[in-house]
């Protein structure tokens, strides 16, 4: 037994907290100063020489944050609050809640030195009055002064800003009495709510180590994935992944499948990124049952899983925007305003141009029709060929007229070359752009404990107000024939209270001697 | 209305006011005069208003969505502005002024470094950094440092009514400086023995430091050196260390060839200070010289190494005139029980926003990455300056800490501030975009 209760006065003791926080502060020190596993861009192996390495691996200082000594710190700092509590609060509730006043200890009416009082968070004045009332006419007054500042019509605040329960007379004798007023008595749990709140976050950290996992996946769009890289998790939290999918490392299977149905990058000024967004689609048995859009900053959950825009990729291949032209065979256009646009043709006259068809992000060996007769495909997408820009070979199709199908490049930079390259051909070619291919790169995480994360966030501020900003104070109004008027004052935060405590006096004292002389 | 230049004018405005209110502080120190009184409070407050109009001005012509403080100009700019505006707040709240001197010795210096930066314009924001939570984090972030801070500045004050040894006191500066210096000197210094600032060369009309990335990644960067320097730094940054050591080690009295010596140590130390210092001004004054007749090399250079020399050369001044006007400055200070309490109620200030700030940077952090912590360095730093004010509040409640004690808990405080905002972007790089930028 006297072994349990060593250990259960460590635990309570506030040396083991400090100690605590110092060790922890040392090592998130040591741990922010030595890359970290993770958490650098390049990887470790790149930063420290083999040797070095090894011994910080063998230390454990290339994952402080998760070794088992901050992670032990971290728990006996748990254990130390719980602890705390346990000792405290029972007697803290019992005394903020269950006792309906308090009395003053006597030698605060004169006996103790500013300093004992101050040293016990007590604080006493006697008030001066110039004329001796009767007990009765000092009941009336205080009564009179503190039912009309605290009465009903401030909402029980008087013009101090102490906030006061009762006032209530205890101690009445003949001779005199006490007044007690007392407030704030929730504050006194502010500091236990804030260590509570910390518990919660820690509680919410543990469920995401348990059951969470991070990972990453890599879609080019257009196309779909059931797959997540998985960067770092914990074994139950995949689990059921892992069931989803192959038996290989490192991948996890999807119960659905995500396609990437269009990537869009916009940038402010052709480098700086401004915005890059998907379209996902999720897809269950073949099923399309989810449409989604994600940005960063915009994150988007289906089935539990978060999915997070982080990066992107150029996949290796484009896709093109064409605008195919049809020459008009024996009639003009009506007027010169129905003539399509047609590009600009130095040297070279246009023939006459019926219409004009534009087909947007054609993708490699696509085959596209364009009349009842004719198709064509793109065979080869350059984003730049021998230094004349963005072009693309073209293998355009004319059924039964002829055998071979012609292939030929149009260039985006040279908008006129199809023209006056195929002369005398009924459809021509104008490359408007091309645009790459896109792989969005994923982040996928999930993490069930991060709503208690942000419950115990959204305490923990709470509380902190309440344990700061707030305080509990008691003031005691002794009249005696004898002795007149004292005043005595406690409260837990002393420096906040004075100041209030202080203008109470500054009213009470005139107030009284202004009645006293009426 | 050109918002923009109009913003860049009252912020040059303010700087120089801010530079005539530290002068008017530090006379208050040791002045009585009324004008001093007077002008030191409304220099500031002027230099007050005039950076809230830049700050807004800017906010205007950025859009709403781009608050003025998104990259580290901007975020010194602001920075300065939380600073300034927490000491101004106290000082109207408690009619202390002195702590003036620090306030705005530290927000002089984070708008001057600011005005060196060579990217000054309005950039877009790239995808990460469009969010309100962010926006939100580093504004707790900069009330919370501002109130750090403040509180580190009333304390040096406490030690000097409390009667702490000066010496020690000093002693603990030419560490500091020692230690600043070092930084700023870099790690060529002590490999090679010489100290090398960025070449500046002028591009199209503008001055750009030969600092870039390469297309590949590679760095491209070009040096000026300057040869004699390494001769009157190298023992500058001995003398101060060797009176850092002879200052503190005079009060290790259980030593008795200490005791024997106390004298000897205390005026040995006091005369290698002042040496240093003088020496250290006497090396800034010759690098002007070398500045003004060279195009390549300016405070633009380095401004965080130029600064880091000034403000130890400023610091040591303070120090060394210190010991002159010991006596005057102690009696205009107001009583040992206000001074701590101000520092404390200060600390409790800034931990509810210190706490909102790790909080709101977690939810930004969460939605851009999809993790809330992830041991990022300045997460982590951000996490260690919580824990350092958590250390200050439980040795003052449950301890019963108090005093100098926690006096030096908040000075601590202080440097730990600095590291986190501007150390881990300059020595440790991370996640975040300051980082590079």
């Amino acid at each position: 037994m006297a072994f349990i209760d060593k250990i259960w006065r460590v635990l309570i003791s506030v040396k083991l907290t400090i100690s605590l926080l110092v060790g922890l502060t040392f090592f998130s020190v040591v741990g922010s100063l030595i890359a970290q596993q993770g958490t650098t861009p390049a990887p470790i192996e790149t930063l420290y020489s083999p040797e070095t390495l090894k011994w910080l691996v063998r230390l454990g200082l290339v994952d402080i944050f998760h070794s088992g000594y901050f992670v032990a710190g971290v728990l006996t700092l748990a254990l130390n609050l719980i602890a705390c509590s346990i000792e405290r609060l029972p007697g803290v509730w019992r005394q903020a809640f269950h006792t309906p006043s308090k009395p003053a200890p006597e030698a605060v009416f004169g006996e103790w030195s500013e300093e004992q009082k101050r040293s016990q968070k007590f604080l006493s004045q006697k008030l001066e009055v110039s004329s001796k009332p009767t007990v009765a006419e000092a009941r009336a007054l205080l009564k009179l002064f503190f039912g009309k500042n605290n009465g009903a019509s401030s909402g029980g605040r008087n013009e101090t800003n102490v906030r006061l329960s009762g006032p209530s007379f205890v101690k009445e004798s003949s001779e005199g009495f006490e007044m007690y007023l007392e407030r704030g008595r929730y504050s006194r749990l502010g500091v236990y709510i804030t260590h509570l709140s910390l518990l919660v976050i820690m509680g919410g950290a543990v469920i995401g180590a348990l059951f969470g996992f991070e990972g990453a996946m890599q879609i080019e769009e257009g196309t779909r994935s059931a797959w997540i890289q998985h960067n770092k998790g914990s074994r139950l939290g995949m689990r059921q992944y892992r069931e989803n999918g192959l038996p290989l490392k490192g991948l996890l299977g999807l119960p659905f499948e995500v396609e990437c149905e269009q990537f869009t990058l916009e940038t402010y000024d052709g480098s700086r990124p401004k915005l890059f967004k998907s379209v996902l689609n999720f897809y269950e048995n073949d099923v399309k049952v989810a449409t989604r859009e994600i940005a960063v900053n915009h994150p988007t959950v289906y089935k539990g899983l978060t999915f997070y825009q982080a990066s992107f990729s150029e996949a290796s291949l484009g896709k093109a925007t064409l605008r195919v032209f049809r020459v008009a065979k024996g009639r003009q256009p009506s007027s010169a305003a129905d003539a399509p646009k047609v590009p600009s043709l130095v040297g070279e006259k246009l023939p006459p141009i019926d219409s004009v068809e534009r087909v947007e992000n054609i993708r490699l060996n696509d085959l596209y029709r364009v009349d009842g007769n004719a198709a064509f495909k793109l065979i080869q997408i350059e984003k730049d060929i021998m230094n004349l820009g963005p072009a693309v070979r073209v293998q355009y199709f004319r059924t039964r007229t002829e055998k071979k199908p012609q292939e030929f490049w149009i260039f985006k930079n040279l908008p006129g070359f199809d023209f006056a390259h195929r002369k005398g051909n009924d459809l021509h070619f104008v490359l408007e752009d091309t645009t790459p291919i896109y792989a969005t790169g994923l982040s996928v995480a999930r993490d069930p404990g991060v709503w208690v994360v942000w419950i115990g966030c959204g305490i923990l501020v709470l509380a902190l107000f309440l344990a700061l900003y707030t305080f509990h104070s008691r003031i005691w109004i002794r009249f005696s024939e004898k002795d007149g008027f004292w005043v005595a004052g406690w409260s837990n935060k002393l420096f906040l209270f004075e100041p209030k405590y202080q203008k109470l006096l500054s009213q009470l004292g005139p107030f009284l001697e202004k009645e006293l002389k009426v | 209305m050109n918002f923009f230049w109009w913003s860049n004018q009252s912020f040059n405005a303010a700087s120089v006011l801010y530079a005539l209110a530290f002068l008017f502080y530090s006379t208050t120190l040791v002045s009585d005069k009324k004008v001093y009184d007077l002008g030191s409070s409304w220099l500031a407050r002027v230099g007050f208003l005039l950076h809230t109009a830049a700050l807004i001005l800017r906010w205007i012509e950025a859009g709403i969505h781009q608050p003025p403080w998104t990259n580290l100009y901007e975020s010194l700019v602001f920075f300065s502005w939380g600073v300034m505006g927490a000491h101004l707040w106290l000082e109207w709240k408690h009619r202390f002024k002195l702590s003036g001197v620090f306030a705005s010795a530290v927000v002089f210096a984070a708008m001057g470094i600011a005005s060196l930066h060579p990217a000054k314009e309005i950039e877009p924001l790239v995808p990460a950094l469009q969010s309100w939570w962010l926006h939100f984090h580093v504004f707790m972030a900069c009330i919370a440092y501002a109130f750090f801070m403040a509180s580190s500045f009333v304390s040096v004050f406490y030690l000097l009514k409390d009667g702490t040894s000066l010496n020690a006191m000093t002693g603990v500066a030419a560490l500091v400086c020692t230690f600043f210096l070092a930084i700023a000197a870099g790690k060529s210094f002590f490999l090679t023995g010489e100290m090398q600032f960025f070449k500046l060369v002028t591009i199209e009309g503008r001055e750009m430091i030969m600092n870039f990335k390469g297309a590949g990644g590679e760095k491209i960067q070009e040096f000026v050196k300057v040869p004699w320097l390494k001769f009157v730094l190298g023992p500058v940054l001995a003398l101060y260390l060797a009176a850092g050591a002879l200052l503190i080690g005079y009060e290790r009295r259980k030593f008795s060839w200490v005791e024997r010596h106390r004298g000897n140590l205390a005026t040995w130390g006091r005369r290698l200070f002042v040496v240093a210092t003088v020496a250290q001004l006497g090396m800034l004054i010759a690098l002007f010289v070398v500045k003004a007749q060279s195009a390549e090399l300016g405070l633009k250079s380095n401004p965080y190494r130029m600064a880091a020399m000034i403000m130890t050369l400023g610091l040591a001044v303070f120090f060394a005139a210190l010991f002159r006007v010991k006596e005057k400055v102690i009696r205009k200070l107001p009583d040992l029980g206000s001074l701590d309490r101000w520092g404390y109620e200060s600390i409790l200030i800034g931990v509810p926003f210190m706490t909102i700030n790790l909080i709101s940077g977690a939810i930004w952090a969460y939605y851009a990455w999809g993790r809330y912590w992830g041991w990022d360095p300045k997460e982590t730093w951000a996490l260690i300056t919580w824990f350092v004010y958590l250390i200050y509040l439980h040795m003052r409640i449950l301890a019963g800490w108090k005093g100098r004690k926690t006096a030096l808990i908040s000075i601590l405080g202080f440097f730990v501030v600095v590291f986190t905002y501007l150390g881990v972007n300059l020595v440790i790089s991370g996640l975040h975009s300051y980082a590079t930028s």
